[in-house]
C-alpha cells in the first residue's frame, strides 16, 4: 500500500524536481559544522502537505541542530531550505514565522510571566493588523483572546487559560507551546521532541492531539518516543552522526537492518 | 515560584497611581500652608529624577535591558536646553522639541549598536556611550566645560517668563511626570508592551512567533531616551544650570537604584522608588556629613528584605487585605 506521500518521502531532491512535486518543506544538501565537528552532513529531506515526517536518531545525532537551521536560529554553512518552493535559507527567524513556518522547542519555551491565554494571544497577535499598538489594553482584546481561547480548547488547556504559564505542569507547557505554534496559522510545524519529559498518559494524549492535527499541517517531528513516532509518522528519517541513514515509510525504516544496528538496537518493536 | 511575576495579570496599579498623583498634586498647597516653601522646589527636583527613573523602567523593567548610561539622555536634554537658552532661543516651543529630538536621535544611533548585544556587553556598551556624552559635555568649553554653565534664566513661553514662577514650574513638571506615567501604563498593557515583555522573558520565542525583537526594543529605547531627555529639559530649567555631572555614570547608577527600590517593572514603583531614594538622601544628609555610610547599607537592606521593592510590599499588603490569599 504505497500512497503518493510514501513514495515522495524517500525520493531524492532530483526526483522530486523531475516529478514536479512541491513539498511544503524541502531541505537540500544541508551542511553545518562547528569548528572541526560536522553536525549536519549533506542532509536532504522533504515534508509534504498534511503529513508527519518523523526524524529519529540517537542523542547527539544533530536533530535539534537541524531543526534550528530550518527555523533560522542557526545558519547552515551550505545547502538550501525551501518552504513552499521559496528559498528561505537566508531568511530571518521572524520572516520564516511570518511565512507560516512555526516551531516548538525541545526545552519548553513560553513567556512564563503571562497567563496561558496571554501566551497564545501573543502568538495570535503576531498575525493581526497593527500587532504593536500602543494604546488599547490587550487583556480585554477579544480579537486576540477569542481565537486564543479556542486554541487552548483544542490542545486541552481550555480550563487553564488564566493560570500563569510559568506555573503550568510540564505537560501543560508542552501543550501550550503547540497552541502557540497553531496560533500562527502555519503551513508547517517543526516539533522538537514534544513528548520529552512526559509521562505515558500525557504523551498518549499529545499523540492523539497530533493525530487530530495531521492532515491540516505539515509536521516535522523529532521524537524519541518510538511508540508515538510509529503511530504518527507517514515517513521516517533516521539521522546518525549528522547524516540521513535511511528515509522511508515507518514500517520499512523500522525493519531496516542498518537502522536497527545503528539506532534501534535490540529494542523490540 | 521564584522572583516576582511582573505585569502578569490582574493586579491593578490604579490606586497606587492615584495616591502618588494626588499626593504630588497637593505638595505645593501643603508647603505654602505650612510655610515650608522650599519643599516646592525640592519636590520639583525629585519629580524630574522620578521621570528619568520612570523612563529607565520602560527598558529595564519591562524590556529587561539594563542600560547603564541612562543619565546621558538627561545630560543631552539639559545641554540642548541650556545652550538654546544661552543663545537666546530658549522658548519652550523651541527648547523642548529640540531636547526631545537630540536625545531621541542619540538613543536611535546608540540603540542600533547597543541593542545588538546582550547581558554584560549591553551594560558596558551603554555605559561607554553614557561616558561619551559625559566627556563631550566636559569638552564644551564655550558652555562652561568642566564647571558647567549657569543659565541666564528659564525657558520662556512665547516670550513670557511664566516658568520662572515656581508653582507654575512645579505643575508643569507634575503634568509631565503624570502624563508619562499614564502613557507608559497604557503602553505596557497594550500590544506593544506585551511584545516588549515577551522579549524580556523569551526573545527567541518572540522571534519564532514572527516578531522583530530588535525593532521593538529600539522603539522602546528611543521612547525611553526621549523621556529622559524631557527630564533633562526640566532639570536645566529647574536648576538654571547645566553640568557634565548630569550625564555622569553615578547618576545612571542612581536611576537604576531608584527603579530597583520601586520594584523593577512596576512603573508607579519607579516613581515611588525615586521619591523614596531622594527623600532618604535628603533626610540623611541633613543628619550627618557621613550620611552615605548609612544610606548604602540601608538601600541594600531594603532591597534584600522587601523582595520586589515598594511594589512588592504593596502587593503583599493588598494580598493580606484581600483575605490572606497567597499565590
Amino acid at each position: 500500500m504505497l500512497s503518493p506521500a510514501f513514495v515522495i518521502c524517500w525520493m531524492g531532491a532530483d526526483m522530486i524536481d523531475a516529478a514536479k512535486i512541491r513539498p511544503v518543506l524541502q531541505i537540500k544538501g544541508l551542511h553545518k559544522s562547528f569548528g572541526a565537528l560536522n553536525v549536519t552532513k549533506d542532509v536532504g529531506l522533504s515534508v509534504n502537505a498534511g503529513e508527519i515526517h518523523a526524524l529519529i536518531g540517537p542523542n547527539g545525532a544533530g536533530k535539534t541542530t537541524l531543526i534550528h537551521q530550518i527555523a533560522g536560529l542557526l545558519k547552515p554553512d551550505s545547502g538550501q531550505i525551501l518552504f513552499e518552493g521559496q528559498d528561505i535559507t537566508a531568511a530571518s527567524m521572524p520572516q520564516r514565522a511570518r511565512l507560516g513556518l512555526a516551531r516548538t522547542f525541545q526545552i519548553t519555551s513560553i513567556v512564563p510571566s503571562l497567563s496561558a491565554l496571554g501566551n497564545v494571544a501573543l502568538a495570535v497577535q503576531a498575525g493581526v493588523d497593527k500587532p504593536l499598538g500602543f494604546w488599547l489594553p490587550v487583556d480585554s482584546d477579544d480579537s486576540l483572546n477569542k481565537p486564543a481561547q479556542a486554541l487552548l480548547d483544542i490542545v486541552g488547556l481550555g480550563a487553564r487559560a488564566e493560570v500563569i504559564a510559568g506555573r503550568l505542569s510540564h505537560g501543560e507547557k508542552r501543550a501550550l507551546e503547540i497552541a502557540m505554534a497553531l496560533a500562527l496559522k502555519p503551513r508547517a510545524i517543526l516539533l522538537d521532541e514534544p513528548m520529552a519529559g512526559m509521562g505515558h498518559e500525557e504523551s498518549a494524549r499529545l499523540t492523539d492531539l497530533l493525530k487530530s492535527l495531521k492532515g491540516t499541517y505539515a509536521m516535522l517531528l523529532v521524537e524519541h518516543d518510538m511508540e508515538a513516532v510509529f503511530s504518527l509518522a507517514d515517513c521516517v528519517s533516521v539521522l546518525v552522526d549528522g547524516h540521513v541513514l535511511a528515509t522511508g515509510p515507518a514500517d520499512m525504516v523500522r525493519n531496516d537492518p542498518q537502522v536497527r544496528a545503528a539506532y534501534l538496537g535490540d529494542e523490540a518493536f | 515560584m521564584s522572583g516576582p511575576l511582573i505585569l502578569s495579570g490582574k493586579r491593578s496599579s490604579f490606586w497606587p497611581v492615584v495616591v502618588l498623583c494626588l499626593g504630588l498634586a497637593l505638595v505645593p498647597l501643603v508647603a505654602v500652608l505650612t510655610k515650608q516653601g522650599h519643599w516646592v522646589s525640592l519636590t520639583t527636583q525629585m519629580m524630574i529624577l522620578a521621570l528619568a527613573a520612570l523612563s529607565l523602567d520602560l527598558i529595564l523593567g519591562i524590556g529587561g535591558l539594563l542600560s547603564f548610561g541612562h543619565a546621558a539622555f538627561i545630560g543631552l536634554g539639559a545641554y540642548t536646553t541650556g545652550i538654546l537658552i544661552q543663545e537666546g532661543k530658549g522658548d519652550l516651543f523651541i527648547a523642548l522639541p529640540m531636547s526631545l529630538v537630540v536625545s531621541g536621535l542619540f538613543a536611535f544611533v546608540t540603540g542600533i549598536i547597543a541593542l545588538r548585544t546582550r547581558g554584560v556587553v549591553f551594560i558596558m556598551i551603554t555605559l561607554a556611550f553614557g561616558q561619551m556624552a559625559f566627556f563631550a559635555a566636559q569638552a564644551l568649553y564655550a558652555y562652561g566645560g568642566d564647571d558647567g554653565l549657569t543659565l541666564d534664566g528659564r525657558s520662556t513661553l512665547f516670550g513670557l517668563k511664566l516658568l520662572s514662577n515656581k508653582i507654575v514650574f512645579y505643575y508643569l513638571t507634575f503634568f509631565c511626570l503624570a502624563g508619562c506615567l499614564l502613557l507608559l501604563q497604557r503602553l505596557s498593557r497594550a500590544r506593544f508592551g506585551r511584545v516588549l515583555l515577551g522579549s524580556r522573558d523569551n526573545a527567541v520565542r518572540m522571534e519564532t512567533l514572527g516578531y522583530d525583537v530588535f525593532r521593538v526594543r529600539l522603539v522602546a529605547y528611543v521612547l525611553s531616551g526621549m523621556m529622559a531627555g524631557l527630564a533633562g529639559f526640566l532639570l536645566a530649567n529647574h536648576t538654571e544650570f547645566v553640568s557634565p555631572a548630569y550625564a555622569a555614570w553615578q547618576r545612571s547608577g542612581d536611576l537604576i537604584f531608584m527603579v530597583i527600590i520601586g520594584g523593577v517593572g512596576s512603573l508607579w514603583g519607579a516613581v515611588g522608588g525615586a521619591l523614596t531614594y531622594l527623600l532618604l538622601e535628603e533626610g540623611l544628609s541633613g543628619l550627618t556629613e557621613h550620611w552615605k555610610v548609612i544610606f548604602g547599607p540601608l538601600i541594600i537592606a531594603f532591597v534584600l528584605l522587601t523582595h520586589g521593592g515598594i511594589e512588592g510590599v504593596v502587593t503583599r499588603v493588598r494580598d493580606l487585605l484581600d483575605g490572606g490569599r497567597h499565590d
